[in-house]
């Protein structure tokens, strides 16, 4: 069944019927998405979208109605992890990641984890593009049983990195990039680096906290 | 891509840094404020940040280079708008920016730099 039939059906009960229309023309939705089909990021828009909506038009703060509306949408599923792959090839693409991770993270954390996790981007996207000029940076938003978490990868096929002097306390490198991967470890909830020469994948996870 | 606005006011200089630091514009910053600096005889180089939605450790040392720079040329470089959530993720990082003075308004960073404005009516 497709989202908009599901939830025009389910919101018959919740607001007039004349008002229906309006609402479900509002939800910014892939054409034809399917029930269970949606990920992470697009099921939390649309449920802000029906949110603002049942606000709208009932007058009152939306609240057990969108958790039944959460179900509609999801076919009480877990909703499919969103993920972007951004290539780092040149300095541009270092903003381009910073930007598509504020965007990302912008729903799920407060501001200033926002600002935490881009910056961790920014360290991880920057290290591609000066020490290995080109690489895959991935984030991903999945929900599991206890919530939502974003992985941050960063991968290069650049010279390498010593992880164990990277990592030691004090370390700074000429560019004074060092610091930052460290920092970057104490931001995430966990990190992992591994790297040889041609092959280095840096990997860390942040929860939403509820 | 914006140019890097440096304006003169007194024995100062303002200095905005744009929304996005690019290495070129990076180089255009500190070319820009050492040129002026050999111009303008000024006291203190203020210096812009509120622009700038994160500042990674990058960005971190090309500040902490521009006010070493407005040093050899004997002024201060004192650094201003930086953003709450941006000053917490500093302290998170380690980023030391010690090698910068900082000022919470353009106010306080010519109290620093012993400027006043005055009005002529």
């Amino acid at each position: 069944m497709l989202v908009t039939e599901a939830v025009g059906s389910a919101l018959e009960s919740m607001i007039p019927h004349s008002a229906l229309k309006s609402v479900v023309s509002t939800l910014e939705l892939p054409p034809h998405a399917e029930v269970g089909t949606l990920d992470v990021a697009t099921t939390r828009r649309v449920l802000e979208q029906l949110s603002v909506g049942l606000k709208l038009y009932t007058g009152r703060a939306a609240g057990p109605q969108v958790d039944v509306l959460r179900k509609v949408v999801t076919g009480s599923q877990r909703p499919v992890p969103t993920r972007l792959e951004l290539p780092v090839l040149g300095e541009g693409d270092v903003l381009v990641s910073v930007k598509a991770c504020q965007r990302l993270c912008s729903g799920f954390f407060s501001a200033t984890d926002c600002v935490r996790l881009a910056t961790v981007v920014s360290e991880l996207s920057r290290n591609i593009y000066m020490y290995a000029r080109e690489g895959l940076v991935t984030l991903q938003l999945a929900e599991d049983e206890r919530g939502v978490v974003l992985t941050i990868s960063a991968f290069d096929r650049g010279p390498g990195l010593d992880v164990e002097a990277v990592m030691a306390k004090g370390y700074q490198s000429k560019t004074g990039l060092g610091r930052g991967l460290k920092g970057c470890r104490d931001i995430l909830d966990s990190f992992e680096v591994t790297s040889q020469p041609g092959k280095t994948l840096i990997t860390g996870t942040k929860r939403v906290r509820r | 891509m914006g140019s890097i606005s440096v304006m003169k006011l007194g024995d100062c200089l303002f200095v905005s840094v744009p929304e996005e630091l690019r290495d070129s514009q990076v180089r255009d910053l500190q070319e820009t404020v050492s040129g002026r600096l050999s111009q303008d005889a000024v006291r203190g180089v203020v210096i812009d940040v509120s622009a700038l939605s994160i500042i990674d450790s990058f960005v971190a040392r090309v500040l902490g280079d521009t006010a070493a720079i407005a040093r050899s040329f004997g002024a201060r470089g004192v650094l201003v708008g930086v953003r709450p959530a941006v000053a917490t993720t500093l302290v998170d990082l380690g980023i030391d920016l010690s090698a910068v003075e900082t000022a919470l308004n353009l106010e306080r960073a010519l109290e620093k730099l012993h400027l006043k404005v005055i009005s002529v009516s």
